[in-house]
């Protein structure tokens, strides 16, 4: 027998739509059920019992996106240890060279990285 | 004396038999969606797996939850929820608090769902960010074997209590995990609240920091195994990495035995994923405001469940993984042998034998769930600069260094047996430094050679997590 | 028509739709979302070709990274939840045409390309794009290229650092 190549996709896809069904119908449940008695303090920002002031349109620590960038880069060296790590007996030590190679520059970059002190948060 | 007896009777009997009856209810559910139309069985075991077994074991855990940090607090805990209604005796009815779980759901769904007038000017992505949280959490389970492929019925199906099996197996895993952070950020940024947002950059941040490590911890275990997909992985540590007797007993080489770092490292990161105690501070319930303060009602509760969803995954991830999946540790095949083969006991009836090591598997999944609550009960919350620290100056070198070891000795030795050497060693290093003074916090930061940072990791932060439910308290859940 | 093809202009229409959507929206972070969107009908698309790992990598690194990041520029900018409609100015007349000249080469390139991998069927289709043959042409045919893309993330992590820390 021929095997569909698409078989595995079928439960995944309906595990998808399920979870999206539910998210959806739970949300939905959640303003349908519930009574609806809007007051202005209701509506005001919580903040713990204090006046809120300001907005929160506000600009954040540029740390946050430093590590953003730093994630993908890393995240991007992990996706290419997967295919290496299934083939990784058959490549055998030459393999694991050309992967040494690969991840000595980014340990570079991330020790460049560390002494310039963008991983640091306590200042 | 009687309440041992109970917790015994609890143990041994009611717990495995309800999964003995879950592991058999999805095998013939399974059985019988294979019968519909090809590939049904997939389909057959997200009813049963997806939407019973998971759903049932992390909605248990939110009562778990609250009893179990009330036995470590020396108190009663949730215990007060009864039916106000019937006969005295249904009135009388406590159930060791089970009945709170009805009446937080039922109080969730029936609170009013009101939305801040901030959050007005992006109401869809304000109503989105709880579904978006809640959803990916719920289909992680998808590539996650719960028990054995065995032949079924009159037509002689292969059916496995696994949802989907495709090639990409963890990968699956990683992609759909990592979307889990736009329901905090979505959330955090559309109600329009600073201190939301504060928290909801704090959980995405901290999401991301961790999700390299999630990775890179695996990694060593996909080298050692070769494959990705989880069913193949727990098949594969079947076999002994040193028989002690001539019979069915030795070692077997679980994962925990071959890369106790990989495990360190993965438990860590998907625990900070998770945004539980010690790594609570996008969402401190007690003292910060977390990134879901301004949902009500049900939308909050999705925020809730997917936690409690993504505690099961990662316990049965790391089951399947680390700890034989549903194989027992040895005499397996012994077993088999001695009740099912021809002219035996159960000889023909080979659900029994699926679901006997589906209720294994649960209940190493039980086991993983409660390690999670002792963490999340035991240690102080961590500052979010030792949070990111851990992350990036801890966790990543350690994981990079496991990989290049891990490669070194599965090609020195391809039968595993010193990695597994190595493994043991650092298994009885971690144990050592656990109970010889220094206390738990420092050896489980010191697995990677980092020991130094470890007193640095920990305890600055004066906030121990206060239980924000005090005891005894009706209803709410105040999580 | 058969399944896949049915399932591919269901995947093709809602991707073309998802990145109009990218286009048109006003508010950035819709448009953002919008694109997370259309990179999961692309995966789709990439199950299609029998590109299995490419499909999750699409979701993995592009929906779950690249578009974090995104967000979190527009977050951090906290651009305007509504950017005013401008008018139509010399740059994006350029823009338009430039847009219009890739998407003529990519055509060309498309056309030329050889399509044989999407007409395996059934185990032939199943093994074509694994992570072990993905394996085995990265580490092996490729090999260059793979190295080559270290240095790339070296110097995407030093422009990082370089352009957050200016002052250092």
């Amino acid at each position: 027998m021929n095997p569909d190549p698409l078989a595995p996709y079928l439960p995944m896809a309906v595990l998808l739509l399920l979870g999206g069904v539910l998210a959806v119908v739970i949300s939905f449940l959640a303003s349908f059920l519930g009574p609806k008695k809007p007051t202005l303090q209701k509506a005001t920002t919580f903040e713990a019992g204090s006046e809120s002031s300001g907005h929160a349109r506000q600009r954040f620590a540029v740390k946050f996106y430093v590590v953003a960038l730093l994630f993908i880069v890393f995240d991007v060296e992990a996706v290419f240890l997967y295919p290496w790590a299934v083939k990784f007996r058959d490549l055998g030590w030459f393999g694991y060279g050309e992967m040494a190679v690969f991840a000595a520059t980014l340990v570079v970059g991330l020790a460049y990285v560390w002494k310039k002190g963008a991983l640091d948060w306590e200042t | 004396m009687k309440r041992i007896l109970m917790v015994l009777f609890w143990m041994v009997l009611v717990i495995p038999g309800a999964f003995f009856g879950i592991s058999a209810a999805a095998y013939w559910v399974a059985y019988f969606f294979e019968g519909l139309f090809r590939g049904g069985a997939g389909v057959g075991n997200i009813l049963v797996l997806v939407l019973a077994a998971v759903m049932i074991v992390a909605t248990l855990l939110t009562l778990a939850e609250r009893k179990w940090s009330a036995a470590m607090q020396d108190r009663v805990g949730p215990n007060r929820a009864h039916i106000e209604a019937g006969p005295t005796f249904i009135q009388k009815m406590r159930l060791g608090g089970l009945l709170h779980i009805p009446a937080d759901v039922l109080k969730m769904l029936w609170k009013e769902d009101f939305m801040p007038a901030g959050a007005r000017s992006n109401r869809f992505l304000f109503n989105l960010a709880p579904m978006l949280a809640f959803a990916p959490v719920f289909v992680l389970f998808c590539v996650v074997p719960a028990g054995p492929m065995i032949t079924l019925g009159e037509q002689a199906r292969k059916i496995a209590l696994i949802v989907s099996n495709p090639d990409f197996g963890l990968l699956y895993v990683f992609a759909i995990a990592s979307l889990a952070v736009y329901g905090t950020s979505l959330a955090g940024w559309s109600s329009n609240n600073k201190f939301a947002l504060l928290g909801g950059v704090r959980a995405s941040s901290q999401m991301i920091s961790y999700e390299v490590a999630l990775g890179l911890g695996l990694v060593g275990m996909m080298m050692t195994f070769s494959t990705v997909r989880l069913f193949d992985m727990t098949e594969a540590q079947t076999q002994y990495l040193w028989k002690f007797t001539d019979g069915d007993f030795g070692l077997p080489a679980w994962g925990i035995f071959l890369q106790p770092v990989g495990f360190l490292l993965f438990f860590a990161a998907a625990f900070a994923e998770t945004k539980r105690a010690p790594f609570d501070v996008p969402e401190g319930e007690s003292e910060i405001i977390g990134y879901f303060v301004e949902y009500s009602g049900m939308r909050f509760g999705l925020f809730m469940i997917s936690e409690f969803v993504e505690v099961v995954v990662l316990a049965a991830i790391c089951t399947a993984i680390f700890f034989g999946g549903w194989h027992l540790p040895f005499g397996e095949k012994a077993l088999y042998a001695e009740l099912f083969t021809q002219g035996k006991v159960f000889y023909g009836h080979q659900w029994i034998w699926g679901a006997f090591l589906g209720s294994i598997f649960w209940l190493k999944v039980l086991a993983l769930c409660w390690v999670q609550l002792l963490i999340r009960w035991t240690f102080p919350r961590f500052r979010y600069d030792q949070i990111q620290t851990l992350g990036w100056k801890m966790l990543l070198p350690a994981g990079l260094v496991n990989v290049f070891v891990t490669g070194a000795l599965v090609l020195w030795d391809p039968s595993l047996r010193w990695l597994a050497v190595l493994g043991i060693a650092v298994l009885v290093a971690i144990v050592a430094l656990a109970t010889l003074g220094t206390g738990g916090e420092e050896a489980a930061h010191a697995h990677d050679g980092h020991g130094g940072h470890g007193a640095d990791a920990h305890g600055h932060d004066a906030h121990a997590s206060v239980p924000a439910h005090v005891s005894g308290a009706i209803a709410p859940s105040t999580h | 028509m058969s399944v896949p093809d049915v399932l591919f202009y269901i995947f093709a229409v809602c991707l073309v739709g998802a990145a109009g959507m990218v286009v048109a929206s006003r508010n950035p972070i819709n448009a953002a979302m919008s694109l997370v969107a259309a990179f999961f009908f692309l995966a789709g698309i990439y199950v299609l070709l029998w590109a299995h790992t490419i499909a999750v990598l699409q979701v993995l690194v592009y929906a779950g990274a690249v578009m974090v990041l995104f967000l979190f520029v527009i977050m951090l900018l906290s651009l305007s939840e509504r950017g005013p409609r401008s008018p139509i100015t010399v740059g994006r007349i350029l823009g338009g045409a430039a847009a219009l000249g890739l998407g003529v080469v990519i055509c060309i390139v498309v056309l030329k390309l050889d399509g044989s991998a999407a007409t395996l069927t059934g185990a032939q289709a199943m093994r074509f794009g694994t992570i072990a043959r993905m394996g085995e042409l990265i580490y092996g045919t490729y090999l260059f290229p793979f190295e080559a893309v270290s240095l790339l993330l070296l110097a995407a992590i030093v422009g990082a650092v370089v352009v957050a820390k200016s002052r250092i």
